[in-house]
Parts: structure tokens; sequence; C-alpha cells
């Protein structure tokens, strides 16, 4: 049975059929991601891991259709991004995905309610309500207290937070994070994981490419890359169809090298 | 920073745009007072040997003549140069030779004021009435334009000794031997006298005896009485010179005393046209102007009453001649103007020339006939010199000139170097801070803004930042227009004339107001009005628009996925 609309809608955030992303470069072609097939389901907390060059940003970026494929097929709560053009991938990202950086990304000259609120700012949502939902958000990640002042007045903890709270003001269905807790210390760093662990449990799929084994170690699934290539791929819920995976192995990044770039 | 570079670039523009005002204002001034009185074509009479039109009949030399007197016209004629009674500069220039002598006795204190022609030569002023008759013409009115040389001190003893006589003149006479009948007359003469024949006498007389008594004695002989038988031509020589007539001539050194000598331009006008002439009531920037009937008033031009420290009800003397001072004048640059304005009979007066005139200012019906007038003015005077208000303007030299020259040759450009830097540094400071801001458009993008709500973020950052530019620069230009107003550079503007008088007068060594007549000095302001301020305004605005184009579509062009990007 096949119940098209619900099932894909809820079951399936990402569909990626042997997707691929080549870089045209003067030294030649690099292929970034080179055939990746997989689907994330709702609700998933999805850590992707692997050494620098690995793919793992670009596939990020694919993800959050700030890229689109070369090859192959991605499909978005079952919308295909390959044909799209820039501005529906616009409000493709600002409808359904949420971004965390590594850096924050906060906007220096805006308050950290205005940072919240510039995320409402292309949906058409009165100033009045956005400011009232950026306080909302901001006390849902703990900043009540904090909503007027400036990001250099923030700890990087706080920083995250608000960027947090930007990424959920569109109600996304996707959450995109960045190497979220590169740049904090260990204390803040569990109070982003966690924050970004309660998303999934709202049927929020977070997905969030790391370094740190511990933050990897809180994820529910764990995609390994290497060269482009998926070589793990663990904790897969039985829902979703997964390529027959190896039993998980204790590969994690440090000195392994992938050849090459 | 951006809106600082706009602000500077927008203050300079400004600052050379209202300069440049100030410049068009100060040429302006420099002229108006003559234009606004509508005064289109100027008539003088040239002094005939340096500046005669070419082509012109000249009179020069040929003042044959009689000899003005010291008042005085000379006799009705009419010159080929169209002018009835044109004086020549000889004649002219009679006051400056006027016998010190006559000031007085000598070693007596004396102040005396001598005037020159100093715009061309005099005529009569009967040319007003025939220039006034004119086709074309709406008015003509003279003017008496003098240059005085204002001499105080002492009167020199001036003695000039001439000796004659005391020649003595030799002459040797031969008279003609006697005639047969005087030679008759006489011995008969003699012999009525008892005197005996002439010829015994004549015969005996080399040998007379000694001591001899018989006959007629010698000693008897009387010479009167022989002298009275003589002829008459005898009695009496009568030689008649004649001493040829010499004319001696000396130069002499003019006598060294303690005269002191300044010299001042006086002006004739008329006090029954208040609205022409060589200074009118437009003109008068404090007291008024003459009265219709005024004899004993002077007007003063504003900056001679500074220098003699005269103003409004102040009196002066002028050889004997008592005047108040009624009013203060700015008066033009157009070399006609004067320091002091006397009511023109009372010029002619007191400089001994009744009815004569140097200057006639004439308004035409039509600005457009202000050619052809001038034209048959010339036709009906050839001896005229006979110059156009306009043709006037194309002469002021000075600084005034040069720096409105440099001003419109290179402000211009200079302004629009300056805009284009301006613009440049904006837009540049934009694109830079695009650059720098290329994580946050990235991330705007990223979290779903689309192209045009960055591109109009960053339009409307870049106007606002202009718009603080804009201020700044009118603050700026606002704050170096009024410095420059404060310095208040002088600027000089002169206009060529033809100055008989004043070389005259260094030929005789008296110093002279060199070309004060002619000079005007005026201060330069910088006038910033609206225009220049929406000018600054817009400019700024216009700046901001362009950078915050080029920001925006730069913007535009960036990538989101640059959000990810692991740098800084």
């Amino acid at each position: 049975m096949t119940a098209n609309g619900s099932v894909a809608s809820t079951a399936a955030r990402y569909e990626l059929g042997d997707v691929t992303r080549v870089y045209r470069t003067g030294a030649g072609d690099v292929r970034a991601v080179d055939g990746i097939t997989l689907s994330i389901g709702a609700g998933e907390f999805v850590a992707i891991e692997g050494p620098s060059g690995s793919g793992k940003s670009t596939l990020l970026q694919l993800l959050g259709a700030l890229e689109q494929p070369t090859g192959g097929t991605l499909r978005i709560d079952g919308q295909e991004v390959g044909g799209l053009d820039d501005g529906e991938l616009t409000g493709l990202r600002n409808r359904s995905i949420g971004f965390v950086f590594q850096h924050f990304n906060l906007i220096p000259t805006l308050t950290a309610a205005d940072n919240v609120a510039a995320a409402l700012a292309p949906m058409g949502v009165g100033k009045a309500q956005r400011q009232s939902r950026s306080v909302a958000l901001l006390g849902s990640v703990g900043l009540a207290d904090r909503v007027d002042h400036l990001p250099s007045r923030l700890s990087g903890g706080e920083q995250q937070r608000v960027a947090i709270a930007r990424a959920l003001a569109n109600r996304p269905r996707i959450v995109l994070a960045d190497e979220p807790t590169g740049n904090l210390d260990s204390r803040t760093t569990d109070e982003v994981v966690e924050l970004l662990a309660a998303l999934s449990d709202d049927d929020v799929t977070v997905v969030l490419v790391t370094h740190a084994e511990h933050v990897a170690a809180r994820a529910a699934r764990r995609i390994v890359l290497r060269d482009g290539r998926v070589v793990d791929d663990t904790g897969v819920p039985d829902a979703a169809r997964t390529p027959p995976g190896d039993e998980r192995r204790p590969r994690r990044a440090g000195p392994l090298r992938a050849p090459g770039r | 920073m951006t809106a600082l570079g706009l602000g500077a670039g927008v203050a300079l523009v400004m600052a050379i745009v209202g300069t440049s005002a100030g410049l068009a204002d100060a040429q302006a001034r420099a002229l108006t007072p003559l234009s606004t009185v509508g005064t289109d074509v100027l008539v003088t009479r040239a002094a005939a040997s340096d500046s005669a039109p070419p082509g012109d009949t000249v009179v020069e030399g040929q003042a044959g003549g009689p000899a003005p007197a010291p008042n005085g016209r000379p006799v009705q004629r009419v010159g080929p140069g169209g002018f009835r009674n044109d004086a020549t500069s000889a004649e002219e220039n009679q006051a400056l030779v006027t016998d010190l002598s006559k000031l007085g006795n000598p070693g007596e204190k004396f102040t005396h004021d001598f005037f020159v022609s100093s715009s061309g030569l005099t005529f009569d002023d009967e040319v007003v009435d025939r220039l006034d008759a004119m086709d074309g013409v709406d008015g003509a009115v003279a003017g008496l334009l003098m240059v005085a040389t204002h001499q105080t001190g002492t009167v020199p003893k001036i003695v000039a000794e001439v000796q004659t006589g005391g020649e003595t003149v030799e002459q040797t006479l031969r008279p003609p031997p006697m005639t047969e009948d005087e030679r008759t007359a006489t011995q008969k003469c003699l012999q009525d006298k008892g005197l005996g024949a002439p010829d015994q006498e004549t015969n005996e007389q080399p040998a007379p005896a000694p001591g001899s008594g018989g006959g007629p004695s010698r000693a008897e002989f009387h010479s009167g009485e022989f002298e009275a038988c003589l002829p008459q031509r005898f009695k009496e020589q009568i030689a008649r010179f004649t001493i040829p007539q010499r004319t001696l001539q000396q130069a002499l050194n003019p006598p060294q005393t303690d005269i002191t000598s300044s010299t001042y331009t006086a002006g004739g006008v008329d006090p029954s046209h208040p609205r022409a002439g060589l200074v009118t009531a437009a003109q008068v920037t404090k007291g008024s102007f003459f009265t219709r009937t005024a004899t004993d008033e002077v007007l003063l031009a504003a900056a001679y009453a500074t220098k003699v420290k005269l103003d409004v009800g102040g009196t002066l003397d002028v050889n004997g001649k008592s005047f108040t001072v009624v009013g203060l004048v700015e008066p033009a640059v157009e070399g006609h103007a004067a320091d002091l304005y006397f009511p023109l009979k009372t010029l002619q007066e007191i400089s001994g020339r009744e009815g004569r005139v140097n200057t006639v200012l004439v308004q035409t019906s039509d600005a457009a006939r202000v050619e052809s007038v001038a034209n048959s003015i010339r036709e009906a005077l050839p001896d005229a010199q006979v110059v156009t208000t306009e043709s006037l303007a194309a002469q002021v030299t000075g600084s005034l000139k040069d720096t409105k020259k440099l001003a419109d040759r290179f402000g211009g450009v200079l302004a629009l170097l300056v805009l284009g830097a301006a613009f440049t540094f904006a837009a540049l400071l934009t694109i830079g801070s695009v650059g720098k801001r290329v994580r946050e458009i990235g991330t705007l993008r990223a979290i779903g803004w689309p192209r045009r709500l960055v591109m109009r973020q960053i339009l409307l950052e870049t106007i606002g930042i202009s718009v603080v530019g804009a201020v700044l620069g009118v603050g700026l230009g606002l704050a170096a227009g009024a410095l420059i107003g404060q310095a208040s550079p002088e600027l000089t503007a002169t206009v060529p004339i033809v100055d008989n008088a004043n070389r005259l007068l260094q030929s005789v060594g008296a110093s002279t107001a060199s070309g004060a007549d002619a000079t005007r000095t005026l201060r330069l302001t910088v006038p910033v009005d609206a225009r220049t301020l929406g000018l600054g305004v817009g400019l700024a605005l216009l700046g901001g628009l362009m950078a915050g184009a080029i920001g925006a579509s730069r913007a535009a062009r960036l990538q989101p996925a640059v959000a990810l990007r692991d740098v800084g």
C-alpha cells in the first residue's frame, strides 16, 4: 500500500538517489559528493561525520537547498530540488529549513530579538507579531532576559541559542546545523546539543555536521562520509529504507585522512 | 565612514559651486551699478594722439586756434572729429601748468585743487543734446570725470631777473666831402662874419707867422662861429640801429617748495537725472542723493570716505568752496567711477570747464539696438570713443576676472572630479562593506531572504548613510562657505581706460592714485542658497543611490552557500 502524500511527507523528509555534486575547478572536476543514496525521515536526529574534504559540508549545502546537485535526484518533502530556480529555492529554505552555523552568523548590528525577527521578514509577518514571536522563541531557548542585547554582548553559547531561535522562527520541518558546537566550550556545547535533540522530539528533522565524538554520539543516527561517499550509516530507524550497512565500526575523525583532498 | 566620505565630497562640491556663484555675484556687483541704471553706451573722446580708433581723422597738433583763456573756451569751431570746441591735449592740461605765483604772494600758504580731464578730452555739452536726439537713444546724460591734484604748501618765490643793456655800440662815420654849393655857402658865411676867404685861410693856415699881429688875427677866430657856418649834416650825425629781435626761451625747473600733493578723482553728475549718470540714486548706500538744485553738495565713494575719514554730514573745501557730504555711494568699477561726485555744474565751475563734459552715458530704447546705436554714434562722432557696457564687462581684468576665469574653467572640472571621487569613494566603501558582510548577506539568503529583499536592504542602508552624508556635507559645505566668506579674499576688478590724465600727472611728478578710478576691490562672498543646498543634498542622495545600487547588485550575486564557508 502506498499512501503517497502522508507517508512521503512524514516518513521521508529527504530522499537522495545517487546524488552527485561536481565542482569545476581549474585543476579539473572535483566530485565533492559522489553518488549518495539515502533517506532521512521526520523527527530524525542525524549526525554527519567524516574527515575534512569528505563532502560533509557539500552534503549539508545540498540538504539545505543552498546548492543543487549536479546529478541524481534530491527530494525535500517529496519535492525535487533539481529543477528549482533561485526564488523557489529561497522560498523552500524560508519555509522548511532552519540553519544553525558554526560562527552563529548573527547580524552584529541587530539585537537578539531583531536577529530572530529577521528570519520572519520575508514571510510578510507584521512587525509587532514578529517581535512577540521573537521574544517567545528567545524565551524558549532560555534567553528571555537577553532580548535587547546585541550579539557582541552575548556569550558564544548565548549567541548560538539566539541562532537556534532564529532557525526555529518559521517553524521549519528541518533544522540543519554546521558544526554548531565548534566554537563553544563543553558546558554550552551540551546545552546546545540538548536543545537540538529536543527539537527532534518535536518531529523536526535535525541534521548536524560535527567533528566532535560526544556530539555525534548524542545523535540517533550517524552517517560517516569519505571521499564523497557514505561509508557508514548507523542507527537508521527501521522505517527508513536503508542500504545494507555494515555493523557499527569505531571509525572516527582523527588520524584518518582521505587521500587526495 | 561612507557617510563621511560622501559628506566631504558633497561639501567640497558645494563650496566650489558656492564660490563659483560668489564670483559670478562679485562680477555682477562690479558691473551692476552701470547696467542696472540702463547705461548701454559710454561716449568719451579719446586723447587724439594715442587712442583714437583706427581710421579716425585726428586733429592732433592742429590747434592753431587762439590759446584758451584761463577759464575759457576757444572760439567756436567744429573739429573734424565731430565735436564742437574740441580741446586738444595741451589745452586740457593747461590747468596743470598754472603759474603757482598766481596762488598768492610768495611765502603764503596755499591750498589748491588742479583738475585734469581723466576720461579723454572734454567737449562741449551740446553733444549730449545731439546724442539724446539720435534715433534709438532713450536718453543721454552728461558726465564729467576729472583727476584732481590737491596741493597744499607755500607759494614759492619765483624771481626771473632779465638784464638788458650795457652793450657798447661803436660806429665810424665818414661823411661825404662838401659839395660846391656847400663850400660856397660856407665861404660866404665866413666872409659875412669877417673871417676871410676860406681859400686864403686855408692856404695861410699851414704856416701861420708866430706872433704876427697884422690883419685879422687868427686868435680872434672863434670856432663857434666857424662851426655855425658848416652845412647842417656836419653839425648833427644820426645813426639808426635796429637790434634784431630775439625771444629768449628758458625752461625753469619747478621751484622746490614744501608743496605736497595728493590726487583723487571727481565726477560731475547731473542732479536732475538721479536715475542715470556716473552715479545714480540707486548706488547711494548711506545718506541721500543730490537735491535737484544742489550746488554745494558732494557724494563720496564709500571706500574714499573711509580713506579720508569723512562721513555723511561732513564738509570739505575745494578751491575756496565748501561742500557738504550728503551721501556715500558704491560706484561701479567700469573705469568711470570717481572718489567724489559733485553736481555737474559745480564741478565744471571749480575745474574751469563751464559747459564742458567728457562722458556721455547713453541709454538705448531697446537692448537689441545697442550695437547699432553705438555704430551711429561712431559715425556721427568719429573722434569719439564709444564703448558698450557689454564690451566693458569683457574688458574687466584683475584678480576677480582671473579667479572667475579659473572658476569657470576649472571649477566645473574640479567639482566633477571631486564629485566623481566622492562617488567612487562611497561606492568602494559600499562594496567593501558588502564584501565584509558576505557572511551576513549569505546568512540572510540562507534563512530565506529573497534577492529582492537583500538588495532593498542594502539600498535602504546606503541611502540612509547618504542622507547622513548629505546632512554632514551640507553642514561642512555651509561651514566652508562661511569660512571663505569670513576670510573674504579680496578681489580686484580693473577696467582699462583711456587715461591720459594719469600719464600726464606722472610726467609732472605727481603721484597718481594709479587706476584708483578704474580698479575696485571686492570681497568674495560665498552665497549658499536653496539651489546650492538642493544640489548638495541631491548629489549626496544620488551618490548614495549609485553606491547602493552597485553594492546591492553585488550582494544579490552572492551565493547563499557562503554563509557556511568556514572563514573568519
